[in-house]
């Protein structure tokens, strides 16, 4: 069982991609904005951290370089999600251990999981 | 000659920005219904009634929410375009006001875990406005409280006179939107394309700055105040004894 950490304001957003998360079997710990997500890395495991751009108070890259200062989130595989996507390069994606964008206004839930999905079994056919 | 066309492109240039802006904020109530509604149609990821029902009712929520920054785009243009003579002011019970937007935005504060308290008010407060504008600003700065209040505390709304003004408040617990000087700076911003990188808050501020515009055209203005852990948004209106003055 996979940790999954969502970091999404719109808190019917929030709770759907928890539900479908925990449904498809992994553990999902959701919080609303940054102020929360800094205090998880000291006490939450995270595999993949499915990430909000537009957050209050600070967009998602903002916060991202913030959990990227904790040594265990140093690594961790990055699902970025917005409803104006912003276009990446490569190497932009590397700089920010970015696995995946999606964009909010045609994925769907079901879409989210199988993103997270792809992203485990590529880090497990890593190890 | 030259200074007309450069300040037509300035108002061009903050035409298309505040399209933009307007795209962006309609892209969330439409991504939330798009993907509620998926989740509706995949029987095993809504299974029970009750899930069943609450995405419904979130969908119809999300649907009003679009139509209502529709509604406040059209009236905003409407102001920019100088037709005033569709808002004509008159004398309104502010307190009247408040109960009716809080009545209406009760099943949003519902769906939310949220209640609305309205402070009663001793006599009535006549302020100088005009009833579509207002209720557009007043659901604007009370569906803000509702829909980013933390936990299960009320959203408060409160009416106070000072002097010549009215003052109707919202106070909710969470992180204030914008701040003071944010607020101040809203139109510039609005003016320019969105920026995913560079832009920090939750929202555009689109909503507030078109409520800023209905209340200068009823003589008043829109302020935010608070502070973190503690959100306040008002709007001021003059007392309908200085009616004259407008």
């Amino acid at each position: 069982m996979a940790a999954i950490v969502i970091v999404e304001d719109e808190p019917w957003l929030g709770e759907l991609y928890m539900h479908c998360i925990e449904r498809a079997g992994h553990s999902a710990t959701w919080c609303r904005d940054g102020y929360e997500a800094v205090d998880l890395p000291d006490t939450v495991r995270c595999d993949v951290l499915l990430l909000d751009l537009f957050l209050p108070w600070g967009n998602g890259l903002q916060l991202l370089h913030e959990l990227r200062s904790y040594e265990p989130w140093l690594h961790t595989p990055v699902i970025l999600c917005s409803v104006a996507p912003p276009r990446l390069s490569n190497a932009e994606r590397a700089a920010y251990g970015i696995a995946d964008v999606v964009d909010k206004t045609i994925i769907k839930p079901a879409g989210i999981v199988a993103s997270i999905n792809r992203i485990l079994q590529h880090a497990n056919s890593k190890n | 000659m030259r200074e007309g066309r450069e300040k037509l492109l300035l108002e061009d240039s903050q035409g298309v920005g505040l399209l933009v802006a307007a795209a962006h904020e309609l892209k969330t109530p439409l991504a939330i219904i798009a993907q509620l509604a998926s989740a509706l149609e995949d029987v095993e990821t809504l299974g029970s009634a009750e899930e069943r029902y609450l995405a419904l009712r979130r969908i119809r929520l999300s649907a009003e929410r679009g139509i209502q920054l529709a509604q406040g785009l059209t009236v905003g243009y409407r102001l920019k375009t100088d037709q005033l003579r569709l808002f004509e002011l008159e004398p309104l019970d502010a307190h009247r006001i408040c109960q009716e937007v809080a009545h209406e935005l009760t099943p949003l504060a519902t769906a939310y875990d949220h209640t609305i308290h309205l402070s009663a008010s001793a006599h009535h407060q006549l302020v100088v406005g005009n009833t579509l504008l207002l209720k557009c600003v007043f659901t604007n700065l009370l569906d803000n409280a509702i829909r980013h209040t933390e936990g299960k505390t009320p959203v408060k709304i409160q009416l106070m006179r000072h002097k010549e003004l009215v003052r109707m408040s919202t106070f909710s617990e969470g992180v204030p939107d914008v701040s003071r000087r944010e607020f101040s700076q809203l139109g510039q911003r609005l003016g320019k394309e969105l920026q995913p990188f560079s832009l920090h808050a939750g929202g555009s501020g689109l909503g507030l700055y078109i409520a800023q515009q209905m209340a200068v055209a009823m003589g008043g203005s829109v302020g935010v105040g608070g502070s973190v852990g503690h959100k306040n948004a008002y709007v001021d209106l003059l007392r309908s004894t200085q009616m004259s003055l407008l």
